[in-house]
Order: structure tokens, then sequence, then C-alpha cells
């Protein structure tokens, strides 16, 4: 499987019971859909799921790392400011930062879902590394 | 033609029907006799390996459970009688000490976790097992040969080929019940 | 084994290959004289002669070549007893038990739904598959259940019929669908079809009338004689695990794993997705979707019944007793019973643990990620990261911790031990199995049998008994913890927040 952006071999990382395909290059995070599903469904029910169900946006994504064709591009989560990739049958790509966009926009709502919280430990500072330029 | 070039051509027919019959039967028969010697031999081979296996087993647990010496000389003496029994019938009774042996130091482990969790000793323990389950296994596989072949040997038609050729029947093979534990003695014409 | 079964499933393969030779050639020649529009007989021969052909190509392939198809279809990686030591002890003691002639192939599916099948024209060339969900999801005796069901199905030959069918069945497409296409793309079709029809006079109209009966007609005829399978085998094949493994709770249990897991399996880790062909060989075990197959509770049920012993009889009787019926499964020359079975006692070593969906999915994915040479590593701090072969660099650096490991080497070793040594989590506080013992990791030299707590980060530690690790929640709040793994007390202190 390969990085969308940077066509290198994404890493799977596994911690706490969720697992996500990483890029070593880009920071960015691949989601696969049954992973995303399984997670709120066990922890959250339908609850959390409603208001991070996906709304399509006009425009073409990336390429999907499994299947290669192009993926749609959506809105995850109550605001609209986080544009992500989304293969409607493989999982979502979430480019460097919008996965703690993401995680802090499930803070604002104080919906503690165990997701957001064990993503937000997986990368304690995955935005410093960024910004910081290792 | 005449009357008896017709009976001479039944006769012939029946003859030749007869002999077709004997050698399929015959042939079955000792596909049957191969098939009851492979099954016994599978038996001797897993008996092999479980002594082979048993070294393995306490080198591994030696490191763990150092304070258990009785448990482990039971064992390996269990073993070496069973590997030096000649006779069948002290095969039969070595192996079962050697199954109870086995069996008690195997509850004696559950007190040991980190034994359980030694990658060695799974891979020892795992192969053990399977080792008993091929012998239970080939256990009944020999018996259900041997029941095939006992029923060709007594049932018309076929015991009469049985009987031209000396075929005799197998005898079943017991292992698990003390005191009765039959010799699993084949006799091949 | 079943006698009877045997004779009529080699029955059937013949008369299956002779029938199916009777329609190629028809429809063959059919098509010949459809398609053509001038000389006919000589179209119709050329038509009789390429069906001929492909006869003769589709027995060949289904006799010599079919259980590589289906198992490449299938996605089926061969494994060997060192990859999978359990899976091939398994394999070998159902073939000691069943007097097969020869050890059969084993193959590992990729995929994580749990199912098995096996593929083969005759008992001396067979191959057993498993997915690797069901190895994820399995115990040893109900691995031994599904194995034991899959040699009953070569013992009574059913795998030899199916084989040949699904390969006949391919050709019989493959032909007709030809057909179709001629027809659509056809010139005399498309322009010209009036003046052809009537200018070829009645006997035109009933050779075009017949091969479009015979190409509408030809696959559904191929589906019904697939479906047409006799549904008594499953449960046979039930019956003869039941008996060879002597212990029927085994295969009812895994059979009713399979049944949960119909419902939620049914997508591929992203490292299998790109070749998951969804494809009814894979159906084989489970799919109450398919006709083929009686319900699976119902076969559970079955088993569950058993409770006097696990002979043929035993079953017989469960079977009547569950589906109140009269018709018999059996003839009683069939069941060759050497006296009463008994049932025996649950395997030691398997552990049947419950694993939930998400686990055992991810177990199974880790299982086709070591199959295909992926490297795990379990980093201290609880994270494990796994590598891709094409990774290239000899270090890696956890993202979470930013710890630096060094990649160890591929060894082509047991599967299931490059497995353990990095056990799935569960989600919640979980020790990992023996961390990292032979992956070359630096564990914390000092092993504090008290733990301090930091607060708000999630934390991992190592038992001092048993050197287990441990996974703390930030919203872990007690003072002390049972190892889970070798039941020793460990004192955990909370720190203040201002440490």
């Amino acid at each position: 499987m390969k990085c969308p952006l940077c066509s290198i071999m994404l890493i799977s990382l596994e911690f706490a019971g969720i697992e996500i395909d990483y890029c070593m290059e880009c920071k960015g995070i691949w989601l696969d859909i049954g992973e995303l599903e399984y997670l709120i469904a066990e922890e959250d029910g339908d609850e959390y799921l409603e208001p991070m169900a996906a709304v399509g946006v006009k425009g073409k994504g990336r390429a999907c790392p499994i299947c290669t064709r192009s993926m749609k591009k959506i809105h995850l989560g109550p605001t609209k400011d986080i544009l992500l990739d989304q293969c409607p049958s493989h999982g979502i790509w979430f480019d460097r930062g919008e996965l703690n966009k993401f995680i802090s926009t499930g803070r604002d709502e104080k919906r503690s879902s165990r997701l957001v919280q064990l993503l937000d430990e997986f990368f304690p500072g995955v935005d410093d590394q960024i910004e910081g330029g290792e | 033609m005449s009357s008896g070039t017709i009976f001479f051509i039944v006769v012939a027919g029946i003859v030749i029907l007869a002999g077709i019959y004997l050698v399929i039967a015959y042939n079955s028969l000792v596909a049957l006799r191969n098939q009851i010697e492979n099954a016994w031999s599978q038996i001797e081979v897993q008996l092999k390996r479980r002594h082979d296996l048993i070294p393995n087993l306490v080198e591994t647990a030696k490191g763990y459970m150092g304070h258990e010496r009785q448990t482990f000389e039971a064992v390996t003496q269990a073993r070496a009688k069973a590997a030096g029994a000649k006779t069948i019938p002290a095969i039969s009774q070595a192996e079962t000490m050697l199954s109870e042996a086995l069996s008690r130091f195997m509850a004696i482990v559950e007190n040991y976790p980190e034994l359980k969790a030694n990658q060695n000793f799974l891979a020892v323990h795992e192969e053990l097992a399977s080792t008993e389950n091929r012998i239970a296994f080939a256990r009944q596989a020999y018996n259900d040969s041997v029941l095939f072949l006992n029923n060709k040997v007594q049932m018309f038609p076929s015991n009469i080929v049985a009987g031209m050729f000396n075929f005799t029947q197998g005898e079943f093979f017991e292992l698990e019940v003390p005191g009765d534990r039959a010799v699993p003695k084949v006799n091949f014409g | 084994m079943f006698w009877s079964v045997i004779a009529a499933n080699k029955r059937k393969t013949y008369a299956l290959i002779f029938l199916m030779g009777v329609f190629l050639l028809g429809t063959g020649y059919a098509v010949g004289m459809a398609v053509a529009v001038y000389n006919r007989p000589m179209a119709g021969l050329a038509g009789l002669a390429a069906a001929a052909f492909i006869w003769f190509v589709m027995l060949m392939v289904s006799l010599y070549g079919s259980d590589r198809v289906i198992l490449s279809i299938s996605n089926a990686k061969r494994v060997h007893r060192d990859k999978w030591p359990q899976l091939y002890n398994i394999v070998e003691e159902m073939k000691i038990a069943s007097s097969l002639p020869k050890m059969p192939e084993i193959y590992i599916v990729e995929d994580t739904a749990p199912n098995a099948f096996a593929v083969g024209k005759s008992p001396e060339k067979c191959s057993i598959c498993v997915t690797a969900g069901l190895l994820a999801a399995c115990s040893r005796d109900e691995l031994q259940g599904v194995v034991a069901h899959e040699v009953g199905h070569i013992l009574n030959r059913d795998v030899m019929y199916m084989t040949v069918a699904a390969t006949m069945l391919g050709s019989i497409l493959l032909i007709s669908d030809m057909f179709l296409r001629s027809f659509k793309y056809s010139p005399t079709i498309r322009f010209g079809s009036r003046s052809r029809i009537s200018g070829a006079g009645g006997a035109g109209i009933i050779v075009l009338v017949a091969s479009v009966f015979l190409a509408i007609v030809g696959p559904i005829l191929a589906r019904i004689l697939y479906f047409s399978i006799s549904r008594k085998r499953e449960y046979l094949a039930d019956a003869t695990s039941a008996r060879l493994t002597r212990y029927p709770e085994g295969l009812a249990s895994a059979l009713e794993k399979i049944l949960k897991s119909t419902a939620t399996l049914n997508f591929a880790p992203s490292a299998t997705a790109p070749f998951y062909i969804a494809n009814p060989y894979k159906q084989h075990l489970g799919g109450n979707a398919f006709a083929t197959h009686p319900p699976l509770s119902e076969r559970i049920r079955i088993l569950r019944a058993m409770s006097a012993g696990a002979g043929y009889i035993d079953y017989m009787k469960a079977y009547i007793q569950v589906t109140n019926t009269r018709t018999s499964l059996l003839r009683a020359s069939d069941i060759t019973d050497t006296g009463r079975i008994e049932i025996r006692q649950a395997s030691k070593a398997s552990s049947g643990t419950e694993l939930s969906h998400g686990v055992s999915r991810r177990k199974a994915g880790d299982i086709i990620r070591a199959m295909n040479n992926f490297v795990f590593v379990s980093c201290p701090c609880g994270v494990r990261i796994k590598l891709p072969p094409q990774y290239t660099g000899n270090q890696i650096r956890c993202p979470r911790c930013r710890r630096i490991h060094d990649i160890p080497e591929t060894d082509n070793k047991n599967l299931r031990s490059i497995l353990t040594a990095s056990t799935a989590l569960d989600g919640k506080n979980v020790m990992l199995e023996d961390p990292g013992q032979n992956m070359g990791i630096d564990l914390p030299s000092s092993r504090k049998q008290t733990v301090s707590l930091l607060p708000g980060k999630w934390q991992t530690f190592t038992c001092n008994h048993c050197g287990c690790s441990h996974e703390l929640s930030p919203s872990f709040s007690g003072r002390r913890l049972t190892c889970s793994h070798c039941g020793s007390r460990i004192t955990i202190l909370q720190q203040a927040s201002s440490n």
C-alpha cells in the first residue's frame, strides 16, 4: 500500500486496539473504513456517527492506496474546515495535521470518543514534529 | 452349433467370470492388508516421534521448574522403558505409563506460567499434543481397516477367496483401557 | 467414508463430463449454424470442431489443472510445515485418522472472513485451504473440526465432483458468452436479420431458435447443475468430521464462529483488498446464501445433539432428532462404525479465547502480513509497527515515543511465533504476550514491581514476575493491578500532575 502523496510504502501501526497506516515521509494517515466503523460502533453507538457522517464535496481526490481509483473529497465531522479524501469502499486518508484537526474538532464538541482520545494519544506531538521540522 | 459347444461356451464363460472375480477380490484383500500394515507402521512412527520429543520437552522445562525433579525423572524413566520395550504387550504397557507420566507432567506445568509462555515450550508442547492425537487417530484408522478386512474375511463370497489365500482376521488394537490391552497382532497370511 | 456417496459422486462426475460434451457439441454446432451466412454445413462442422476442442481443453484443465486455477483465483498461498506447524499438524492428524493416501497440500487464503475449502481431483492429489480469518478466530479443536470436515469432502469425492463441475461450468459460460457476443456484434444480425431469416427458410428459424434457446438456457443449466449438488453432502462431511475428530463440539463452535462473522466480516484489510475477488468457492463452508449448503444453525444444532457418541449412527440419530425427518441420511450399508465411538475430551492445548470481531480481523490481517514477509516491531511504548517488505532502511523511529528500533531481519520462521511475539491488543488494558523476546527490542532494563502512573498519558510497563507488558490508560485510577498473565500484584503509584 502506497502513500497517495509520496508513493512510498505506508507502514502499519497498531496501538490499544486501533490500527492505522502511516506515511513516514509526509506523516499522513490512512484509516481503513472498518477501523473507523469498528471503533465508533464499539464506543459510541450511532450517537457519534451521526455528526461524523461524510458530506460529499465536488472535486476529485487522490488515488486510493488500495484500489487506486480516485477518492472523493469529503467533510468529516460537524465543521467544514477539514477536507478529507475518502474511498467509499476502503477508507479515509488524513493529510498531515488533518487528523489532529479532526481530534480537536471532536474536543470542541465535548464528545469523549475513545477514537479521538486514542488518536491523540497515538501521536502526541505530530503537529510539533511537523512544524519543528525534526 | 451342437449342444456340446454351447455347454462348453457357457462353462468357459462362468470360469472366466469367476477368474475375474477372484482377481478383483484378491486384490482388494491385499489392498486392505497393506492398509492395515500402513496403519500399524503409522502407530509405530508416532510412538517413536513421541520418544524423540520428550528430551526436548524436559530440556526446555528444566530451566523453569528445576525443583520438580521427581516429575522429570518419572517422564524420563517412562520414556526409557517405552523405548526399550520389545514385545508388543510390553510396548503398549510402557506407552500407557508414559502417557500417564506425561499428563501428570502437564498438570504440573500449569503452575509455571513463565514456562507456558515460552516459545520453545509452546512449540514442543504443540508437537507433543499433536503426536498424542496422531497416536489416537492412527489407532482408530487401524481399527477401522481391521474391521473392513474382518468383514471381507467373514462374508460370502469374499470369504472363499480369503480362505484360499490364507487371509486371516486382524485384531483390534486397544491402548487406553488398562488391563485389557489387546495385542495388535496381525497375521498376514 | 460412505461408499454409496463415493460411487454416486464418481458416477455424477463421469456423467457430467459426458453430458457436458454432448451439450457443448450441440451448442457449438448451433452457434456455427446461426452465425454462418454462407456455407452452412461447413460452419456447423467448424462450430462442432471448436466445441470439441474447447471440451477437450476443459476436460484436460479440469482433470489436471483445475485445483491450481481455483487456488489462484482464491488467492491462496501454499504453506509448509515450518510456516504454521499447528495447521500442518492438524492436517496430518486428519490424514492419519482418515487414512488418506497422501498428505494434502495446505494453503492459506488471504481473506479475513473465516472459511475453508478443499480442491483436487482425487484423494491422492488434493489441497486444503483455510482462510487467515479462520486461523485467527479458531482454537485448535475448532480448526481440527473444520479440517476434518474438508477431509470428509475429499473422502466422499465431493471435492472431485465439485472441481470438475466448476471447470465445466466455466466452459459452458465461456461458449455461450461467445455466442451472445457474436449475436450482438454480428453484422448479419445487426443489419440484415430479416433478409437472412427469410432467406434461410424454416430450417434457419429452427436453428436460430434452438441456438438462442441453448445460449439462454446454457448458463441456467450450468447454475442448476452447480446447485444441484447434494445438500446431504454437508451433513455427511459434518458426520465424518465428528467421527474423525471424535469431538463434534469442535466443528460446532467453529461453525458458530463462521455464522456469527459472516454478518460483519466481509471486507479485506488494506493489505489484501486489491486482490480480493468474491467467488463462490470461498463460500464453501459458510454461506447460508448458497443453496448448496443447509443452514449453518441447523448443522450446529445437529452436532451439539450428538451426546451419546461421535460415530455415524450418533450423527444420524441427532440428524433425525433435529430435522424431524424420517428420511435417513445414509443407507445402513454405509455405516461402518466399529462400535461405540466415544466423544473425546476437549484438548488442553486449545484455550478457546473468545475474540471480538475487530481483534480477530486484525489478527487475520497480521497473519496475511506475516505471510507477505512484513516485519513486526513491538515498541515498549505499546505501539506495534508493521513494516512492509518494501520498506528500506535498517532502523525505524516509533512515531509515538520516538524510540529508534533496529529492524530485525525477516527470517522465514514460523509465522505463528512471529505473531505471538506481538499478539493483538483488545483495546483495553491488556498485555502483550512475550514482548519482543526474539525481536531485539531494548526493554527497560530495570524492572520495577512498583509503577508510577503519569497523569494523562498512556503507559506501558513490564511485569517483574513474568515479563509481559501492560498498558495503563490515562483513566486508570486503581491502586493495584493484577497481572493478567501470571497473577502477581503490581502496585501503581499515582504521580502528582506537577511531575
